[in-house]
């Protein structure tokens, strides 16, 4: 244990060092990521198919604020579904102005959010993302930027699981009876609809707990959300023959958990056998406060003694200094 | 000489400026009730637009059903009603709004005492070194 717990300072302290080239390069690979994500799964415009363009928009983003992430994926996408059928492109359009207008007014900071969930997604562990949102923000309503992240990630994922059938044009077809398609791979979409819930109410009992004043207050809001959301999973799989396997499930929970208890450990690592209570109170108030220390183990600094070295030669003028004398009088 | 307490006051009051100056700072530039006042406006222009997209996007998904029935459908009652539901969920929006708004302004407040609290700690220890900010 005291390992790790070195091993953790010596990583805080190497952040805190490199802060000012670990946050452009985190804000990059994230970039990166998404950016990989749309071209790989949505590269219906040859000319944005490139990773040379890719990796430029990637190393832009290093630079610019983080919200630039969410503008620039949400053109990449748009673009390549105009590539494909504009009805797909129209209808993605609304759905993120809806989103854009609804969501923005409350947690316009953290939209990152709705990046990394569909990205979640996509490696099959969304259940990370309310475990590390309800540990780590301060702010609840954050969940709507998830909710938008979950919402654009089943829009696509039906476009592009339909897209043949989209991209065909036949010549009774309208630009409107297309755009109904496309609804329709989004509108009544129960997996979504359980996801919804299901994320939201785990990120709202996860913050909620991990808040109270209860010993092991982290440990037991993880607990709590994961098994929330195995179980509300579970049920709604049985009840609408939900695709996805429970093992699958399992798997994405269990990540969840470890993501969650590896947090714990660098961000609220408390030794709750310290834990003092003291009392106190001013002209107003009487104070009942409960203070539990950290668990710091401090980085061993290492001491050279040198015993034996390179001589440097004393001059007339530095014995004079620090002796603070004139040089004159070492004349004798 | 370094006077340490000093820094160390300063690397917070820089540090806060930094990270949660941009959302903070801002904030308090209002009274709490023209902030929040400031929010519902904002919220009910964004909202109707909302709206109205949505309205628009189940026009369209609808429209085959409209256009079938809309010589015997009742123009008055379906306007009432898609007015109703305007209003109900502009009523369930500006909620959320004013409770963030409220909320902010009381974080911010918060926040902001701690910053004036080592400002002042730094003024403070300007003055008892006989130097001027």
């Amino acid at each position: 244990m005291t390992a790790l717990l070195e091993i953790k300072e010596r990583i805080r302290s190497f952040c805190g060092r490199f802060e000012v080239y670990l946050v452009p390069v985190i804000k990059s690979i994230l970039a990166f990521l998404t950016f990989h994500m749309i071209r790989s799964h949505l590269g219906y415009m040859t000319q944005l198919n490139s990773m040379t363009l890719v990796l430029a928009f990637a190393l832009a983003c290093a630079l610019l604020p983080v919200n630039m992430i969410v503008v620039f994926a949400a053109l990449l996408v748009l673009l390549n579904l105009f590539s494909l059928s504009l009805a797909a492109c129209m209808v993605s359009f609304l759905v993120l102005m809806v989103l854009f207008l609804l969501y923005f007014r409350f947690s316009p900071q953290k939209g990152f959010y709705a990046v990394l969930t569909p990205l979640a997604f996509i490696f099959h562990v969304p259940y990370v993302i309310p475990v590390a949102i309800g540990l780590l923000d301060d702010n609840p309503v954050s969940v709507l930027a998830m909710m938008s992240g979950t919402v654009m990630y089943y829009l696509l994922g039906g476009i592009v699981a339909n897209d043949s059938a989209i991209a065909e044009m036949l010549e009774d077809d309208s630009v409107l009876t297309k755009f109904v398609d496309v609804l329709n791979q989004f509108v009544g979409n129960r997996e979504m609809m359980v996801m919804l819930v299901i994320l939201t109410l785990s990120t709202l009992v996860v913050w909620f707990i991990r808040r109270l004043s209860v010993d092991h207050a982290w440990a037991i809001a993880i607990s709590t959300g994961c098994l929330l959301q195995f179980i509300l999973r579970f049920i709604c799989d049985m009840q609408f023959k939900l695709p996805g396997s429970t093992l699958e499930v399992l798997a994405g929970v269990a990540v969840s958990a470890l993501v969650g208890f590896v947090l714990q450990f660098f961000f609220f690592n408390l030794d709750y056998t310290r834990t003092e209570r003291v009392q106190f109170e001013d002209d107003e108030y009487y104070y009942y406060v409960k203070a539990v220390p950290k668990i710091y183990v401090a980085g061993t600094e290492k001491k050279v003694q040198k015993f034996s070295g390179d001589d440097v030669p004393i001059t007339r003028r530095d014995l004079a200094q620090e002796m603070d004398i004139d040089e004159d009088l070492l004349d004798f | 000489m370094i006077h340490n307490e000093r820094v160390r006051h300063m690397v917070k009051l820089q540090a806060f400026a930094d990270h949660k100056g941009k959302e903070y700072f801002p904030v308090l530039k209002y009274f709490r009730r023209d902030y929040v006042g400031l929010h519902l406006i904002k919220g009910f222009v964004s909202g109707t637009i909302a709206y109205g997209v949505c309205l628009i996007m189940w026009g369209i998904y609808n429209m085959e059903e409209l256009m079938a029935n809309i010589h015997t459908m009742d123009l008055a009652k379906f306007a009432v009603d898609v007015l109703l539901r305007y209003l109900a969920f502009l009523v369930v929006y500006l909620i959320g709004v004013f409770i963030y708004a409220e909320n902010k302004y009381t974080r911010a407040r918060k926040k902001l005492r701690a910053y004036n609290r080592h400002l002042k700690r730094v003024i403070n220890s300007f003055e008892l070194d006989g130097g001027e900010l």
